[in-house]
Protein backbone atom coordinates (compact mmCIF):
# COMPACT_ATOMS: atom_id res chain seq x y z
CA UNK A 1 0.00 0.00 0.00
CA UNK A 2 2.90 2.33 0.68
CA UNK A 3 4.38 1.59 -2.99
CA UNK A 4 0.82 2.85 -4.04
CA UNK A 5 0.87 5.83 -1.87
CA UNK A 6 4.40 6.78 -3.49
CA UNK A 7 3.27 6.29 -7.07
CA UNK A 8 -0.43 7.92 -6.33
CA UNK A 9 1.91 10.81 -4.85
CA UNK A 10 4.67 11.02 -7.60
CA UNK A 11 1.96 10.70 -10.66
CA UNK A 12 -0.24 13.44 -9.95
CA UNK A 13 2.55 15.72 -9.03
CA UNK A 14 3.67 14.92 -12.38
CA UNK A 15 -0.01 14.73 -13.75
CA UNK A 16 0.22 11.33 -14.73
CA UNK A 17 -1.29 7.91 -13.31
CA UNK A 18 0.52 6.23 -10.95
CA UNK A 19 0.88 3.61 -13.46
CA UNK A 20 4.18 4.50 -14.64
CA UNK A 21 5.61 4.41 -11.09
CA UNK A 22 3.95 1.38 -10.06
CA UNK A 23 4.63 -1.02 -12.81
CA UNK A 24 8.37 -1.18 -12.47
CA UNK A 25 7.91 -0.62 -8.12
CA UNK A 26 5.82 -3.85 -8.21
CA UNK A 27 8.39 -5.53 -10.85
CA UNK A 28 11.67 -4.91 -9.52
CA UNK A 29 10.61 -4.06 -5.31
CA UNK A 30 7.91 -6.78 -4.84
CA UNK A 31 9.30 -9.35 -7.68
CA UNK A 32 5.70 -9.41 -9.53
CA UNK A 33 5.61 -10.94 -12.80
CA UNK A 34 5.01 -8.23 -15.68
CA UNK A 35 1.59 -9.41 -16.54
CA UNK A 36 0.64 -8.77 -12.73
CA UNK A 37 2.24 -5.71 -12.05
CA UNK A 38 0.32 -4.42 -15.27
CA UNK A 39 -3.00 -5.77 -13.87
CA UNK A 40 -2.62 -4.10 -10.60
CA UNK A 41 -1.73 -1.19 -12.24
CA UNK A 42 -5.16 -1.05 -14.63
CA UNK A 43 -7.15 -1.16 -11.45
CA UNK A 44 -5.18 1.81 -10.21
CA UNK A 45 -5.61 3.57 -13.49
CA UNK A 46 -9.51 3.00 -13.09
CA UNK A 47 -9.09 4.08 -9.51
CA UNK A 48 -7.71 7.31 -10.73
CA UNK A 49 -9.51 7.99 -13.79
CA UNK A 50 -12.72 7.97 -12.28
CA UNK A 51 -12.02 9.49 -8.84
CA UNK A 52 -10.64 12.70 -10.58
CA UNK A 53 -13.13 12.89 -13.62
CA UNK A 54 -16.09 13.03 -10.76
CA UNK A 55 -14.41 16.59 -9.20
CA UNK A 56 -13.66 17.61 -12.89
CA UNK A 57 -17.13 16.86 -13.86
CA UNK A 58 -19.29 20.22 -14.53
CA UNK A 59 -15.98 22.81 -14.53
CA UNK A 60 -15.94 23.19 -18.47
CA UNK A 61 -12.88 21.25 -18.20
CA UNK A 62 -13.74 18.05 -20.22
CA UNK A 63 -14.42 17.72 -23.88
CA UNK A 64 -17.50 15.14 -23.72
CA UNK A 65 -17.87 14.61 -27.33
CA UNK A 66 -14.48 14.39 -28.42
CA UNK A 67 -13.85 12.14 -25.54
CA UNK A 68 -16.57 9.83 -26.22
CA UNK A 69 -15.28 9.93 -29.61
CA UNK A 70 -11.45 9.05 -29.08
CA UNK A 71 -12.28 6.70 -27.00
CA UNK A 72 -13.58 4.47 -29.95
CA UNK A 73 -9.87 4.24 -30.17
CA UNK A 74 -8.58 3.77 -26.75
CA UNK A 75 -10.42 0.92 -26.67
CA UNK A 76 -10.16 -0.96 -29.54
CA UNK A 77 -6.10 -0.21 -28.88
CA UNK A 78 -6.93 -1.41 -25.05
CA UNK A 79 -8.49 -4.59 -25.99
CA UNK A 80 -5.68 -5.53 -28.91
CA UNK A 81 -2.99 -4.50 -26.71
CA UNK A 82 -4.62 -6.84 -23.78
CA UNK A 83 -5.22 -9.64 -26.05
CA UNK A 84 -0.71 -9.11 -27.12
CA UNK A 85 0.49 -8.93 -23.84
CA UNK A 86 -0.58 -12.56 -22.99
CA UNK A 87 0.74 -13.58 -25.76
CA UNK A 88 4.25 -11.83 -25.56
CA UNK A 89 6.81 -13.17 -22.75
CA UNK A 90 7.97 -11.13 -19.53
CA UNK A 91 10.80 -10.17 -21.13
CA UNK A 92 9.38 -8.55 -24.54
CA UNK A 93 7.01 -6.65 -21.80
CA UNK A 94 10.27 -5.70 -20.21
CA UNK A 95 11.81 -4.37 -22.69
CA UNK A 96 8.85 -2.52 -24.25
CA UNK A 97 8.59 -0.64 -20.83
CA UNK A 98 12.05 0.15 -20.98
CA UNK A 99 11.43 1.81 -24.52
CA UNK A 100 8.58 3.38 -23.96
CA UNK A 101 9.45 5.13 -20.94
CA UNK A 102 12.67 5.95 -22.46
CA UNK A 103 11.10 7.45 -25.75
CA UNK A 104 8.24 9.73 -22.81
CA UNK A 105 11.44 10.84 -21.15
CA UNK A 106 12.83 12.42 -24.81
CA UNK A 107 10.21 13.55 -25.92
CA UNK A 108 9.47 15.51 -22.62
CA UNK A 109 13.25 16.54 -22.70
CA UNK A 110 12.88 18.15 -26.64
CA UNK A 111 9.73 20.06 -25.57
CA UNK A 112 11.33 21.18 -21.86
CA UNK A 113 10.80 25.05 -22.61
CA UNK A 114 8.13 25.11 -24.88
CA UNK A 115 3.98 26.79 -23.83
CA UNK A 116 1.26 25.71 -25.26
CA UNK A 117 -0.38 28.37 -27.39
CA UNK A 118 -4.10 28.49 -26.95
CA UNK A 119 -5.57 29.09 -29.95
CA UNK A 120 -8.12 31.89 -30.44
CA UNK A 121 -11.30 31.35 -32.74
CA UNK A 122 -14.53 31.81 -32.43
CA UNK A 123 -16.23 28.84 -33.87
CA UNK A 124 -15.53 25.63 -32.10
CA UNK A 125 -17.01 23.39 -34.87
CA UNK A 126 -18.67 20.14 -33.27
CA UNK A 127 -15.83 18.49 -31.70
CA UNK A 128 -14.33 21.89 -30.04
CA UNK A 129 -15.05 23.24 -26.57
CA UNK A 130 -15.15 26.22 -24.29
CA UNK A 131 -12.96 26.69 -21.60
CA UNK A 132 -12.83 29.39 -18.86
CA UNK A 133 -9.38 30.10 -18.21
CA UNK A 134 -8.32 30.97 -14.50
CA UNK A 135 -5.44 33.11 -15.65
CA UNK A 136 -6.91 35.96 -17.33
CA UNK A 137 -10.40 35.03 -16.46
CA UNK A 138 -12.31 34.50 -19.77
CA UNK A 139 -13.65 31.74 -21.78
CA UNK A 140 -11.48 30.43 -24.16
CA UNK A 141 -12.99 28.73 -27.80
CA UNK A 142 -10.65 26.14 -29.22
CA UNK A 143 -11.84 23.84 -32.53
CA UNK A 144 -10.50 20.38 -32.51
CA UNK A 145 -7.94 19.84 -35.58
CA UNK A 146 -6.48 16.98 -37.43
CA UNK A 147 -8.91 15.05 -35.64
CA UNK A 148 -7.84 11.31 -37.93
CA UNK A 149 -4.37 11.96 -36.37
CA UNK A 150 -6.04 12.26 -33.01
CA UNK A 151 -7.87 8.69 -33.34
CA UNK A 152 -4.68 7.27 -34.48
CA UNK A 153 -2.83 8.26 -31.41
CA UNK A 154 -5.74 7.53 -29.30
CA UNK A 155 -5.73 3.92 -30.56
CA UNK A 156 -1.60 3.71 -29.94
CA UNK A 157 -2.10 4.84 -26.18
CA UNK A 158 -4.92 2.32 -26.24
CA UNK A 159 -2.60 -0.04 -27.14
CA UNK A 160 -0.08 0.91 -24.77
CA UNK A 161 -2.15 0.94 -22.10
CA UNK A 162 -3.29 -2.32 -22.57
CA UNK A 163 0.05 -3.94 -22.87
CA UNK A 164 1.52 -2.21 -20.00
CA UNK A 165 -0.58 -1.56 -17.89
CA UNK A 166 -0.45 2.29 -17.59
CA UNK A 167 -2.97 4.90 -19.00
CA UNK A 168 -1.93 6.21 -21.79
CA UNK A 169 -2.65 9.76 -21.38
CA UNK A 170 1.10 10.48 -21.17
CA UNK A 171 1.06 10.10 -24.96
CA UNK A 172 -2.40 11.49 -26.07
CA UNK A 173 -2.29 14.47 -23.80
CA UNK A 174 1.31 15.95 -25.75
CA UNK A 175 -0.44 15.09 -29.09
CA UNK A 176 -3.52 16.90 -28.21
CA UNK A 177 -2.12 20.08 -27.06
CA UNK A 178 0.44 20.34 -29.72
CA UNK A 179 -1.22 18.70 -32.70
CA UNK A 180 -4.77 18.91 -32.24
CA UNK A 181 -5.20 22.62 -30.90
CA UNK A 182 -6.74 21.21 -27.39
CA UNK A 183 -5.52 23.46 -24.63
CA UNK A 184 -3.72 21.84 -21.79
CA UNK A 185 -6.38 21.50 -19.07
CA UNK A 186 -9.29 20.30 -21.45
CA UNK A 187 -6.66 17.73 -23.02
CA UNK A 188 -5.82 16.49 -19.32
CA UNK A 189 -8.91 16.61 -18.03
CA UNK A 190 -10.25 14.56 -21.22
CA UNK A 191 -7.72 12.22 -21.61
CA UNK A 192 -8.05 11.40 -17.61
CA UNK A 193 -11.88 10.94 -18.48
CA UNK A 194 -10.86 8.37 -21.71
CA UNK A 195 -7.98 6.43 -19.18
CA UNK A 196 -10.47 4.86 -16.94
CA UNK A 197 -12.68 2.97 -19.70
CA UNK A 198 -9.80 2.08 -21.93
CA UNK A 199 -8.40 0.09 -18.70
CA UNK A 200 -11.86 -1.59 -18.32
CA UNK A 201 -11.57 -2.22 -22.35
CA UNK A 202 -8.46 -4.21 -21.16
CA UNK A 203 -8.93 -4.88 -17.16
CA UNK A 204 -11.24 -8.03 -17.44
CA UNK A 205 -8.63 -9.79 -19.39
CA UNK A 206 -6.04 -9.88 -16.96
CA UNK A 207 -9.03 -10.50 -14.39
CA UNK A 208 -9.89 -13.61 -16.34
CA UNK A 209 -6.41 -14.81 -16.61
CA UNK A 210 -5.37 -14.62 -12.82
CA UNK A 211 -2.84 -11.49 -13.29
CA UNK A 212 -5.29 -9.08 -10.99
CA UNK A 213 -4.03 -10.66 -7.74
CA UNK A 214 -7.58 -9.53 -5.03
CA UNK A 215 -5.71 -8.00 -2.01
CA UNK A 216 -2.99 -6.87 -3.82
CA UNK A 217 -4.81 -4.50 -6.50
CA UNK A 218 -6.83 -3.81 -3.15
CA UNK A 219 -4.00 -2.06 -1.49
CA UNK A 220 -2.51 -0.29 -4.43
CA UNK A 221 -6.20 1.28 -5.57
CA UNK A 222 -6.26 2.42 -1.73
CA UNK A 223 -2.59 4.08 -1.80
CA UNK A 224 -2.92 5.46 -5.59
CA UNK A 225 -6.04 7.04 -4.63
CA UNK A 226 -4.93 8.56 -1.34
CA UNK A 227 -1.09 9.08 -2.99
CA UNK A 228 -3.13 11.05 -5.88
CA UNK A 229 -5.16 13.66 -3.09
CA UNK A 230 -1.87 14.31 -1.61
CA UNK A 231 0.48 14.64 -4.80
CA UNK A 232 -2.52 17.01 -6.38
CA UNK A 233 -2.42 19.53 -3.77
CA UNK A 234 1.48 19.32 -3.87
CA UNK A 235 1.94 19.91 -7.55
CA UNK A 236 0.03 23.16 -7.59
CA UNK A 237 2.70 24.37 -5.10
CA UNK A 238 5.82 23.76 -7.51
CA UNK A 239 7.37 25.45 -10.41
CA UNK A 240 6.06 24.02 -13.64
CA UNK A 241 9.66 23.53 -14.49
CA UNK A 242 11.00 21.49 -11.68
CA UNK A 243 7.73 19.11 -12.49
CA UNK A 244 8.92 18.52 -15.49
CA UNK A 245 12.54 18.39 -15.02
CA UNK A 246 11.94 15.40 -12.00
CA UNK A 247 9.52 13.72 -14.21
CA UNK A 248 12.20 13.27 -16.90
CA UNK A 249 14.76 12.44 -14.54
CA UNK A 250 12.43 9.58 -12.53
CA UNK A 251 11.37 8.65 -16.15
CA UNK A 252 14.87 7.87 -17.17
CA UNK A 253 15.82 6.18 -13.61
CA UNK A 254 12.39 3.61 -14.33
CA UNK A 255 13.91 2.82 -18.00
CA UNK A 256 17.21 2.23 -16.96
CA UNK A 257 16.09 0.02 -14.10
CA UNK A 258 13.99 -2.25 -16.52
CA UNK A 259 16.95 -2.23 -19.06
CA UNK A 260 18.84 -3.35 -16.26
CA UNK A 261 16.38 -6.91 -15.61
CA UNK A 262 16.74 -7.37 -19.12
CA UNK A 263 20.61 -7.69 -18.49
CA UNK B 1 -22.60 20.83 -40.61
CA UNK B 2 -21.85 24.38 -39.60
CA UNK B 3 -24.78 26.09 -40.47
CA UNK B 4 -26.93 28.08 -37.63
CA UNK B 5 -29.11 25.64 -37.46
CA UNK B 6 -26.73 23.33 -36.41
CA UNK B 7 -25.15 25.14 -34.08
CA UNK B 8 -28.33 26.31 -32.26
CA UNK B 9 -29.23 22.47 -31.67
CA UNK B 10 -25.65 21.89 -30.75
CA UNK B 11 -25.32 24.41 -28.12
CA UNK B 12 -28.66 23.63 -26.71
CA UNK B 13 -27.22 19.79 -26.39
CA UNK B 14 -24.49 21.79 -25.08
CA UNK B 15 -26.52 23.35 -21.88
CA UNK B 16 -28.39 20.12 -21.61
CA UNK B 17 -25.51 17.92 -21.63
CA UNK B 18 -23.88 20.17 -19.06
CA UNK B 19 -26.45 18.63 -16.24
CA UNK B 20 -25.79 15.10 -18.07
CA UNK B 21 -21.83 15.78 -17.54
CA UNK B 22 -23.05 16.32 -13.55
CA UNK B 23 -24.46 13.59 -13.61
CA UNK B 24 -21.56 11.39 -14.84
CA UNK B 25 -19.45 13.03 -12.14
CA UNK B 26 -21.68 12.29 -9.29
CA UNK B 27 -21.66 8.34 -10.50
CA UNK B 28 -18.30 8.11 -11.20
CA UNK B 29 -18.05 10.06 -7.51
CA UNK B 30 -20.59 6.78 -6.23
CA UNK B 31 -18.81 3.93 -8.05
CA UNK B 32 -15.56 4.90 -6.29
CA UNK B 33 -16.83 5.43 -3.53
CA UNK B 34 -18.41 2.45 -3.30
CA UNK B 35 -15.54 0.57 -4.77
CA UNK B 36 -12.92 1.86 -1.80
CA UNK B 37 -15.52 1.26 0.41
CA UNK B 38 -15.81 -2.66 -0.28
CA UNK B 39 -11.98 -3.02 -0.73
CA UNK B 40 -11.00 -1.83 1.95
CA UNK B 41 -13.34 -3.84 4.12
CA UNK B 42 -12.09 -6.76 2.27
CA UNK B 43 -8.08 -5.85 2.92
CA UNK B 44 -8.35 -5.34 6.58
CA UNK B 45 -10.68 -8.52 6.93
CA UNK B 46 -7.63 -10.00 5.35
CA UNK B 47 -5.46 -8.75 7.27
CA UNK B 48 -7.08 -8.85 10.57
CA UNK B 49 -8.18 -12.78 10.35
CA UNK B 50 -6.69 -14.33 6.81
CA UNK B 51 -7.75 -15.01 3.12
CA UNK B 52 -10.56 -15.84 4.39
CA UNK B 53 -14.25 -16.32 1.85
CA UNK B 54 -15.78 -13.10 3.16
CA UNK B 55 -12.99 -11.29 2.64
CA UNK B 56 -11.60 -12.58 -0.51
CA UNK B 57 -15.77 -11.84 -2.01
CA UNK B 58 -15.82 -8.26 -1.00
CA UNK B 59 -12.32 -7.90 -2.27
CA UNK B 60 -13.89 -9.10 -5.77
CA UNK B 61 -17.17 -7.50 -5.78
CA UNK B 62 -14.86 -4.22 -4.90
CA UNK B 63 -12.90 -4.86 -7.71
CA UNK B 64 -15.72 -6.03 -10.10
CA UNK B 65 -17.49 -2.53 -8.91
CA UNK B 66 -14.16 -0.60 -10.09
CA UNK B 67 -14.38 -2.05 -13.36
CA UNK B 68 -18.53 -1.40 -13.77
CA UNK B 69 -17.44 2.48 -12.87
CA UNK B 70 -16.65 3.75 -16.11
CA UNK B 71 -19.04 1.47 -18.00
CA UNK B 72 -22.06 2.64 -16.03
CA UNK B 73 -20.59 6.30 -17.37
CA UNK B 74 -20.47 5.13 -21.08
CA UNK B 75 -23.79 3.24 -21.08
CA UNK B 76 -25.44 6.56 -19.74
CA UNK B 77 -23.91 8.75 -21.97
CA UNK B 78 -25.17 6.85 -24.66
CA UNK B 79 -28.57 6.84 -23.30
CA UNK B 80 -28.58 10.59 -23.02
CA UNK B 81 -27.46 10.96 -26.80
CA UNK B 82 -30.01 8.62 -27.93
CA UNK B 83 -32.47 10.99 -25.97
CA UNK B 84 -30.90 14.39 -27.79
CA UNK B 85 -31.46 12.71 -31.41
CA UNK B 86 -27.72 12.89 -31.51
CA UNK B 87 -26.94 9.78 -33.93
CA UNK B 88 -23.45 10.13 -34.56
CA UNK B 89 -22.51 10.44 -31.01
CA UNK B 90 -25.03 7.20 -29.99
CA UNK B 91 -22.88 5.41 -32.72
CA UNK B 92 -19.90 6.62 -31.53
CA UNK B 93 -20.68 5.16 -27.45
CA UNK B 94 -22.37 1.96 -28.66
CA UNK B 95 -19.36 1.41 -30.17
CA UNK B 96 -17.12 1.81 -27.17
CA UNK B 97 -19.82 -0.20 -25.30
CA UNK B 98 -19.30 -2.79 -27.78
CA UNK B 99 -15.63 -3.04 -27.69
CA UNK B 100 -15.96 -3.34 -23.68
CA UNK B 101 -18.54 -6.11 -24.17
CA UNK B 102 -16.16 -7.99 -26.13
CA UNK B 103 -13.65 -7.80 -23.37
CA UNK B 104 -15.99 -9.01 -21.06
CA UNK B 105 -16.99 -11.73 -23.23
CA UNK B 106 -13.12 -12.91 -24.23
CA UNK B 107 -12.50 -12.91 -20.54
CA UNK B 108 -16.02 -14.81 -19.59
CA UNK B 109 -14.80 -17.39 -22.50
CA UNK B 110 -11.51 -18.54 -20.76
Amino acid sequence: MAMGVLAGLLGALLGLGGGVFLVPFLVVVQGLPFRQAAGISLMTVIATSSAVSARSAGKQLINLRLGMLLEVGTTIGGLFGGLTAQALSQRALTALFAIVTALIALVMLLRLDKRNVIPDGSDPGRLGGRLHDPETGREVVYRVKRLPLALLVSFAAGNVSGLLGLGGGILKVPALVSWCGVPMRAAAATSALMIGVTAVATAPIYYAHGDIVPPLAAAAVLGVLAGSRVGLRLAARLHVRRLKVLMIVVLGLVSALMFARLG
Amino acid sequence: MTGPDVLAVQRREDEAFARVEDLLGVMLGIGVAISTALLAAGLGLWMLAGPTRAALLLLRIGLLALMATPLVRVLVSFAEYLRFRDWFFAAMTAGVLLVLVASVLIALSH
